[in-house]
């Protein structure tokens, strides 16, 4: 997926057996160690078969993806029952069948797979294959927010924030949308800004407001370039530059923003042609920056 | 002598050689909107555009995720998204401000583009054939066609076309009797009467961050 690339760490699927190996500590940390070793021989021909199964996947070939995976899937593995599920619901090789999609889903999000919880969410939001249903999609979105998905904590930000499925609450979604915003999902960034500007469920500050639209403008976001090329035209909660501010109303008013466009005419009006120039200039050398 | 909506006086303050060029101007306008869809033309373009993706699909060495952009933008050049954005939002386009129009226009032609870039991206080593073409509606022609699969019955898929400038756009994918378009607007539609466009365009915004199938 090519959209959010937040780090959003993934973990082992042997890390409940290894904690639970600690703890049984008895014939000390060797034995442990040993043990571990074992169990990560144990499931082997389990993960050679995924592994043919993603490389089918990759091929194109999801008739032997849906045979591998489904295997694995009714022996309980949660990350085949999840891309089972997905090849149900994007009808990759079978007939799309969002019921049974989410049947797949729904035993991986019970063996704790986010991505199935956060898909989930998605579902009882947009009533795919099921009625809308805004509490179940908050229950799925927090289960997969709390197992560190950036963008289910995005998602469960807004649920708080337009008091869908939840009583409205505007510190719970500034603190879910903080988290994502950190992570690097831009449109949190974005929102961040927005929540600081306003002092929605946080003191008002316009220093993070400014920080925050900045962060989502590098990643390329039209909308908070249009935030941020205003703020420095102003010199609102960030030094003002107007070379800084002409790049992002450029950048933003290239994007077809109608509104960026209008703030860069203006602009336009009381700048110097060489400022303006090298506004332009550093909007053409402009590339989107990944979050670190 | 009297031109379609020139008046008389304007007409004949035009020089000879200014008239001809009217006139051709005129005609060639003309001919290029009047250009009808013809079965054959639109099954020749269906054609042309299964062999395109075939090819993007085929390449050896590339991931999945990499074939499927190829594909994307095949779809996005060819597809009449804003065309079928305005059809699946339905009456609510009419009531929509300029502002929440250009958004759900971005933000629909992405998440379009993301689930038919899934669904037609895996089709490599297939076989795709046109089987045959009619008239639909006042100016478009379905072409069918038929995916032939290793394993598995052939996919029966219909492809709504109609003709734009010197080429064709696809409006529609009928597949097993089910119009791609109609379904989602009445699953849009779900989702405006609960929400209004505001939260439509909300749950289309959340909806592009699905989780794909994951490696280990």
């Amino acid at each position: 997926m090519c959209f959010f690339m937040g780090n959003e760490g993934m973990k082992h699927p042997l890390q409940d057996k290894i904690r639970l190996i600690k703890r049984v500590n008895v014939i000390g940390i060797v034995s442990g160690v040993l043990i571990a070793a074992a169990l990560a021989i144990g499931p082997q021909p389990a993960m050679a078969s995924f592994e043919d199964g993603w490389r089918a996947y990759q091929k194109g070939d999801f008739a032997t993806a849906l045979n591998e995976w489904r295997k694995l899937a009714e022996q309980g593995d949660a990350k085949a029952q999840f891309n089972l599920g997905v090849m149900y619901d994007e009808g990759r090789g079978v007939k799309e069948d969002r019921k049974t999609a989410i049947g797949w889903w729904t035993k991986a999000a019970q063996g704790r797979s986010k991505e199935a919880q956060h898909n989930l969410g998605m579902t009882f939001l947009f009533g795919s294959g099921v009625d809308i249903n805004y509490p179940e999609a908050v229950n799925w979105l927090r289960k997969a927010s709390l197992q560190g998905s950036a963008r289910s904590q995005y998602s469960l930000g807004k649920m708080y924030s337009l008091g869908l499925g939840v009583n409205k609450d505007n510190s719970e979604a500034f603190n879910w949308i903080k988290m994502a915003a950190e992570s690097g999902i831009y449109q949190a960034q974005y929102n961040l800004g927005k929540i600081y500007r306003d002092g929605r469920g946080v003191d008002k500050n316009i220093e993070n407001a400014a920080k925050w639209f900045l962060a989502a403008a590098r990643q390329g976001y039209a909308k908070a370039q249009n935030h941020i090329g205003i703020r420095l035209a102003r010199g609102e909660g960030i030094d003002k530059n107007g070379v800084e501010a002409f790049k992002w109303l450029t950048l933003a008013a290239n994007a077809g923003h109608k509104l960026a466009n209008q703030n860069r005419k203006a602009l336009m009006e009381i700048l110097s042609p060489e400022v303006r120039a090298e506004g332009e200039k550093r909007a053409r050398d402009f590339k989107p920056e990944k979050w670190k | 002598m009297y031109m379609w909506g020139v008046s008389e006086t304007v007409w004949q303050k035009l020089g000879q050689k200014r008239k001809v060029f009217v006139a051709v101007l005129v005609l060639g306008l003309y001919g290029g909107a009047a250009q009808a869809t013809t079965p054959e033309g639109a099954s020749k373009f269906i054609d042309n555009l299964s062999s395109k993706a075939f090819k993007t699909l085929s390449a050896d060495g590339t991931s999945l995720e990499s074939k499927e952009k190829g594909v994307r933008n095949l779809l996005s050049d060819n597809f009449d998204l804003p065309l079928i954005g305005r059809y699946v939002l339905g009456s609510a386009w009419r009531k929509a401000t300029p502002d929440q129009r250009s958004t759900y226009q971005s933000l629909f032609k992405e998440y379009i583009l993301r689930s038919y870039s899934r669904r037609f991206g895996g089709y490599s080593g297939q076989k795709f054939s046109v089987t045959g073409a009619k008239p639909i509606g006042k100016k478009d022609i379905l072409v069918s066609t038929q995916i032939s699969r290793p394993s598995g019955p052939p996919i029966l898929a219909g492809w709504r076309v109609r003709a734009k400038g010197a080429s064709h756009r696809i409006l529609d994918v009928v597949v097993s009797g089910v119009s791609m378009v109609v379904t989602q607007r009445s699953e849009f539609r779900a989702v405006i009467r609960k929400q209004g466009v505001d939260g439509l365009i909300e749950t289309l915004r959340l909806q592009v961050t699905k989780f794909s199938a994951q490696g280990k």
